[in-house]
């Protein structure tokens, strides 16, 4: 027997011999929630591979247990319970199970309840929370689910693997922070982006629009993504496949053993792959004859994506010596076709595109609580070297919109001028190590500090485009500490967070070119370092007004470190600002809730920001540009969402969000814009609804059979891509109709989409499950223009087929 | 019952807003004009932040007071604006004008010739267009139209070291001038591609220009492809020397102590030919960051086909070390020139042109040594458009001034040599062109 049978074989062994056993007890209790009766409730048995969620009522029964010693925990979305330890020789009746959500608990868990879904999303600090676990068997994608959230808009093209967008609560660009488990994305670089992950991969999503929780320690001006990944405790696998239009294919398995109390481990991996070839309309196309340029609509050509990512992680969990020690290896590798610029459609390539990979990215993670849970050290350690690669290969030649290729004299297709490299390839190496560590202190029940300190190193290896053989060096160090304190007063009516953080970063690289801004501000040539610091303060709050309201509010001042790209530049094109400062913004976030566990629930939210210095890319000459701290941005935004349940099963939802974002000046003494003072900011969407219904048979023919049917709707209002002034605006009400002063083809047009699906399961012996989901995207095939004035995909079709068990 | 009262109720509200959102602010279709009586005049404004912003004005010169300073947008009935995404050209023709670009973003954009027009309801729109090949390292490109069948442009992308021919009435390319053969017998080891393959020797993006029958097209020996970088050692600006009726190559000539004529962008026209048939070249004298020239102005008599030796205008020596002529035009067989007001600073570009300040003077050909200012407000810098047009017989002048309180607008010199203030407007738009289209 080769080696990878052998592998097989022990696999498959460790996979599904724990599952075998004779059983003949039960347990049967009850599980509570802040000691009231709550259902839909994972009670999990450590160990073994047995789960269940309590009924509505709050009760469950595990039957079919063995003689022996249980361990038995629940858990639900960011909140568990104490481990209950059972002998079990007889059956039991009444076990209570409870979990308290007196403070957050950034743990993963298996299944969500929606009651469960709406309390997270009641804390203090409030984040939207997109619940992955809800659509693991449905073919929507990250970025739908983000898109018909109130005040978020992603903005990319559409297609598998775009490098997307966010606008986030009137934030956007670097100024919104991604995170995945409370890290920095950056040691994963692109592969975990919003348009990449399959629903599998992620537990949850949580955008945060304001103050950020301690845990979360980034220096956001005060939009943060965090990713939650994955973290089951029991035994369980789920294989999905997806096809779709335009030849996307998408496969991921997660899979996760518990050996033991003490041992689990497990993968999770996904590849997708897609030629994105769909149909856009108004193409520039050359008629070599006539030298006319005729406006085709086409499919694109090269527009592909491939990608592999996946995981393997090791649990040693409830030892002596540590909680949680966990092991992790992720790897990816992912190739984008580049098929236009990336602000307009005017020329094609044939060739170029992107390449990224990391074959093995190692991490550590430990948790161990001390002095009976008082002090919970919870640390984590990674390493990773991420390779780039721009490949721009078309030498004398140039594509046209059919896919042909014309002889040119040209060196590169993109205009990427390579004559001092050996070959048409840009390569960037990043090595990135970041440790975080999270250390919560229980001073009392209701009252705790959390210290979050996060430190990441980056060193980057680029080749310079100016200079034969050469390549540039530049160290990035960042260092966060966040400080909070958490705690519930007056009987939990009152909750807080008060917090401050201090962020601080060196740069280190090599200056090779002078600096002019302005008035000849100069910086001489050579080795230079770059140091940049900043304290920010937040406080939240959070008023239990009556049963059924809730009152939130928090202000921070906060601050956004300029990044390695940001102060060094590129060495080519974009040239170093060594004194750039922080972005800064002084937020406040209010809103009211209203939840009616019957039939209805609402929320209004408002934010105001004023953020100063926003760091912008100016051109200085035609050959260079610089970032420099230039805008001031002031402005507020109102969300509305509402979900209504009339009966069992149903559910109607929608939000509104409108953004009165304006700008208030600048720092460049040259920029002549003060008449645009009080304009809304430019090429931003500001008013924007999203409305979904949806209705699930919880019994279709058998009770063992479930679907849901949905149905969405999203609207965008025109925007301009320009500032046009505020007494040109379209002068209806909040400028959201009449007409406009200023007329001008630099608008992204009012857009509805429309999208329907369904997904359809089936519950199976022994835990495991089927399901099927089919969706059909933008059924009405409308044009949509959601990044700059390009095209997005049209009309598309996906199935996804998911094996659990 | 009262449970769906409330849910239609809020859907009806959530579909009402939505629904209720209609704006107004782009022409749908687009029906060409036919009476060009009126609304036939064409002011094309940069916004005085950004040269992305271009938008071009619809007016009648007689609703129009020279004492009023007016803020374009909000005199709907004095005039018609339209922001069709495109530049602002330097060359009309009968009741259509060129532009050479479109979508700009900072110093990018899309290439293309583009014809424009006026709707029926007075707006500019692009009403036809030839394809230019948005070439890997986008040089300018410049244009030169005959007459209503002849025009010539370049299209690196598509052929580097061609010429297109084409019709400007029908917008069909007729064929094309290749001159690559003069190229390689008048400088055999010249080097036509660097390392990776870029075109080094660029034909027409400089200048094309005709007269007298003769086409001249500039021919730039580059160093460096990605920067428009001529070698420090090189020395000379060539011209090649095409016969229009047989579209035959004839030479090439150069003109010594200068490398560049205008500026690497397409639409500030650096030559300009007077009444007597001479035809006069502008060049500021940059080289990107390789060492630059003094700025000079140099010309072709009348009658001749190689530079006039004889004749120069050294702005320098003239005006000061350092100052440059950026715009050029012949009125009155004199020549007139925007002229900065000190030594043009290069280093930050031809940017912060809303920095400098330059003056307006006239220059009498037959006396290159003597200048005389116009009494005309200094202005900023205008680099990437010439301020220079004649309309009706008159010259218009355009004077961008972005600071508040300065003027902002045009004057015009009158064939009777009265000069008078002719548009003022708000300091937030910077003219930049004129037109008049017409039948």
């Amino acid at each position: 027997m080769n080696y990878f049978k052998q592998s097989y074989v022990i696999i498959f062994c460790l996979y599904f011999l724990p599952s075998f056993g004779f059983s003949q007890y039960t347990i049967c209790g009850k599980t509570y929630l802040d000691k009231e009766i709550q259902g839909n409730i994972l009670v999990q048995v450590l160990g073994k591979d047995k789960q269940i969620v309590s009924n509505e009522d709050g009760t469950f029964c595990l039957d079919n247990l063995e003689e022996g010693v249980y361990h038995l925990l629940a858990n639900s979305y960011g909140y568990k319970s104490d481990t209950i330890t059972v002998k079990l020789n007889e059956n039991i009746k009444n076990l209570q199970i409870g979990i308290t959500t007196e403070f957050l608990n950034l743990d993963g868990v298996d299944v969500v309840s929606e009651k469960l879904t709406d309390k997270k999303a009641s804390e203090s600090i409030k984040a939207e929370i997109i619940d992955l676990t809800q659509h693991q068997r449905s073919s929507e994608s990250v970025e739908q689910l983000m898109n018909s959230t109130a005040g978020i808009k992603v903005r990319s093209e559409g297609a598998l693997g775009d490098d997307a967008k966010i606008n986030v609560g009137g934030f956007y660009g670097k100024s919104v922070r991604f995170l995945i488990d409370g890290i920095p994305i950056d040691y994963l670089g692109s592969s975990m982006g919003i348009s990449k992950i399959p629903t599998n991969m992620a537990h949850h999503i949580e955008i945060y629009k304001g103050v950020l929780p301690t845990e979360i320690g980034i220096d956001a001006l005060g939009a943060a993504v965090n990713i939650v990944t994955q973290q089951p405790s029991n035994t369980g696998h789920r294989v999905s496949y997806e096809v779709g239009s335009y030849n996307t294919h998408r496969l991921s398995i997660n899979s996760f053993v518990r050996a033991s109390e003490k041992f689990s481990f497990g993968v999770d991996a996904f590849a997708s792959y897609a030629r994105n070839n769909y149909e856009v309309d108004d193409l520039p196309y050359e008629n070599q004859e006539t030298g006319k340029n005729e406006f085709i609509t086409t499919k694109l050509f090269h527009n592909g994506y491939q990608q592999f990512s996946g995981n393997i992680f090791i649990d040693f969990e409830n030892r002596k010596w540590a909680d949680l020690f966990k092991i992790t290896l992720n790897s990816y590798a992912l190739k984008r076709e580049l098929q236009n610029d990336f602000t307009s459609r005017s020329r094609p390539f044939g060739q170029a595109h992107r390449k990224e990979h990391a074959y093995a990215i190692p991490s550590i993670h430990y948790k161990k609580n001390l002095f009976n849970n008082k002090l919970s050290p919870d640390q984590f350690l990674v390493f990773s070297h991420i390779n780039y690669a721009l490949v721009d290969s078309v030498k004398n030649g140039y594509y046209d919109w059919l896919g042909e290729r014309h002889d040119a004299v040209s060196g590169s297709e993109m205009g990427t001028d390579l004559s001092y490299l050996a070959e048409p390839i840009i390569r960037t190496a990043v090595n990135n190590l970041s440790y975080r560590g999270l250390f919560t202190f229980r001073l009392h029940k209701n009252h705790k500090i959390v210290l979050n300190l996060i430190d990441n190193f980056l060193y980057r290896i680029a080749d310079n485009l100016g200079q034969y053989d050469s390549q540039t060096h530049i160290t990035y160090n960042r260092f966060i500490a966040g400080l909070g304190y958490q705690y519930n007063l007056f009987n939990q009516k009152v909750e807080g967070i008060t917090q401050i953080k201090y962020l601080g970063s060196q740069t280190q690289g090599e200056v090779t070119d002078m600096l002019y801004v302005g008035k000849s501000e100069g910086v001489e040539m050579g080795n230079k370092f770059a140091l940049n610091n900043g304290v920010s303060f937040a406080q939240s709050l959070k008023y239990n007004l009556k049963e059924n309201w809730i009152f939130r509010a928090s202000l921070e001042n906060t601050y956004r470190l300029p990044d390695q790209s940001e102060i060094f530049g590129d060495n080519v094109f974009i040239k170093p600002h060594l004194t750039l400062k922080p972005e800064k913004s002084f937020n406040v976030n209010a809103s009211i809730r209203y939840k009616n566990r019957k039939w209805f629930a609402a929320e209004i939210s408002s934010y105001y920001r004023n953020t100063k210095d926003m760091v912008r890319l100016k051109d200085l000459t035609q050959f260079s540009a610089i970032y420099l701290n230039l805008d001031h941005v002031k402005g507020y935004g109102i969300e509305f969402e509402a979900s209504i349940y009339p009966f069992e099963g149903f559910e109607l939802s929608g939000n509104i969000t409108y953004n009165e974002f304006r700008y208030q000046g600048t720092n460049d003494e040259f920029a002549m814009n003060q008449h645009f003072i009080d304009a809304r900011v430019s090429n931003m969407p500001f008013y924007f609804g999203n409305a979904r219904i949806s209705y699930q048979f919880k019994k279709l023919f058998s009770p063992k059979v479930k679907m849901n049917i949905y149905y969405t709707y999203n609207y965008m209002h025109q925007y301009y891509l320009d500032y046009i002034e505020r007494q040109f605006e379209p002068d209806g009400f909040l400028g959201l109709f009449g007409e406009s002063k200023v007329y001008t083809d630099r608008v992204i047009p009012i857009q509805h989409i429309h999208s329907a699906g369904m997904v359809w399961w089936i519950d199976l012996p022994r835990n495991q499950e089927l399901s099927l989901g089919v969706e059909a995207r933008n059924i009405f095939d409308a044009k949509i223009y959601n990044n700059f004035r390009i095209q997005s995909m049209g009309r598309s079709f996906s199935a996804k087929i998911s094996y659990g068990f | 019952m009262k449970l769906v009262v409330k849910i239609v109720v809020l859907i009806g509200l959530f579909s009402t807003t939505i629904s209720s959102c209609k704006v107004k602010n782009l022409e749908d279709i687009n029906i060409p004009k036919s009476d060009f009586s009126r609304f036939n005049y064409v002011l094309a404004t940069e916004d005085a932040s950004t040269e992305d912003i271009t938008t071009f004005f619809a007016y009648n010169p007689s609703n129009i007071s020279p004492n009023k300073i007016y803020d374009l947008f909000n005199e709907e009935d004095l005039f018609i604006n339209s922001n069709p995404s495109t530049s602002s050209g330097h060359v009309s023709m009968n009741q259509f004008f060129f532009s050479l670009a479109k979508d700009k973003q900072g110093y990018s954009s899309t290439p293309g010739l583009y014809r424009l027009t006026l709707n029926t309801k007075n707006r500019v729109y692009i009403e036809d267009n030839l394809s230019i090949s948005k070439n890997n390292l986008f040089p300018a490109r410049q244009l030169c139209i005959v007459n209503e069948n002849l025009g010539f442009f370049y299209n690196e992308g598509k052929d580097a070291h061609k010429i297109m021919v084409f019709n400007p009435t029908k917008m069909e390319l007729t064929g094309s001038i290749d001159l690559k053969p003069i190229i390689e017998s008048f400088r055999p080891d010249a080097d036509w591609v660097d390392n990776a393959g870029n075109n080094l020797v660029r034909t027409g993006s400089l200048v094309i220009e005709e007269n007298e029958g003769k086409l001249y097209v500039s021919i730039v020996f580059l160093e460096t492809a990605g920067l428009n970088l001529i070698s420090n050692d090189e020395n000379h600006f060539y011209l090649a020397v095409i016969d229009i009726s047989s579209l035959e190559v004839e030479k090439i000539i150069a003109y010594e102590g200068v490398k560049t004529v205008g500026f690497f962008v397409s639409e500030n026209k650096a030559t300009t030919v007077d009444d007597n048939g001479n035809l006069y070249f502008c060049s500021w004298g940059w080289n990107q960051f390789n060492e630059g020239n003094p700025s000079k102005i140099f010309r072709i008599k009348s009658g001749e086909t190689e530079f006039d030796m004889a004749w120069e205008i050294d702005i320098e020596n003239l005006f000061g070390q350092g100052r440059i002529a950026q715009s050029i035009i012949s009125y009155n067989n004199k020549i007139y020139v925007h002229i900065s007001d000190i030594a043009y600073p290069f280093y930050s570009s031809d940017g912060n042109p809303e920095s400098m300040s330059m003056s307006y003077y006239v220059i009498d050909p037959s006396t290159p040594d003597q200048y005389e200012q116009l009494n005309i407000p200094a202005s900023n810098a205008s680099n990437r458009i010439n301020v220079f047009s004649i309309i009706d017989g008159n010259l218009m002048i355009a004077v961008p001034n972005a600071e508040n309180g300065k003027f902002n607008g045009l004057y015009q010199l009158k064939s009777n040599g009265e000069l008078e203030k002719y548009i003022q407007i708000e300091n937030k738009y910077r003219p930049t062109r004129l037109y008049k289209l017409e039948n």
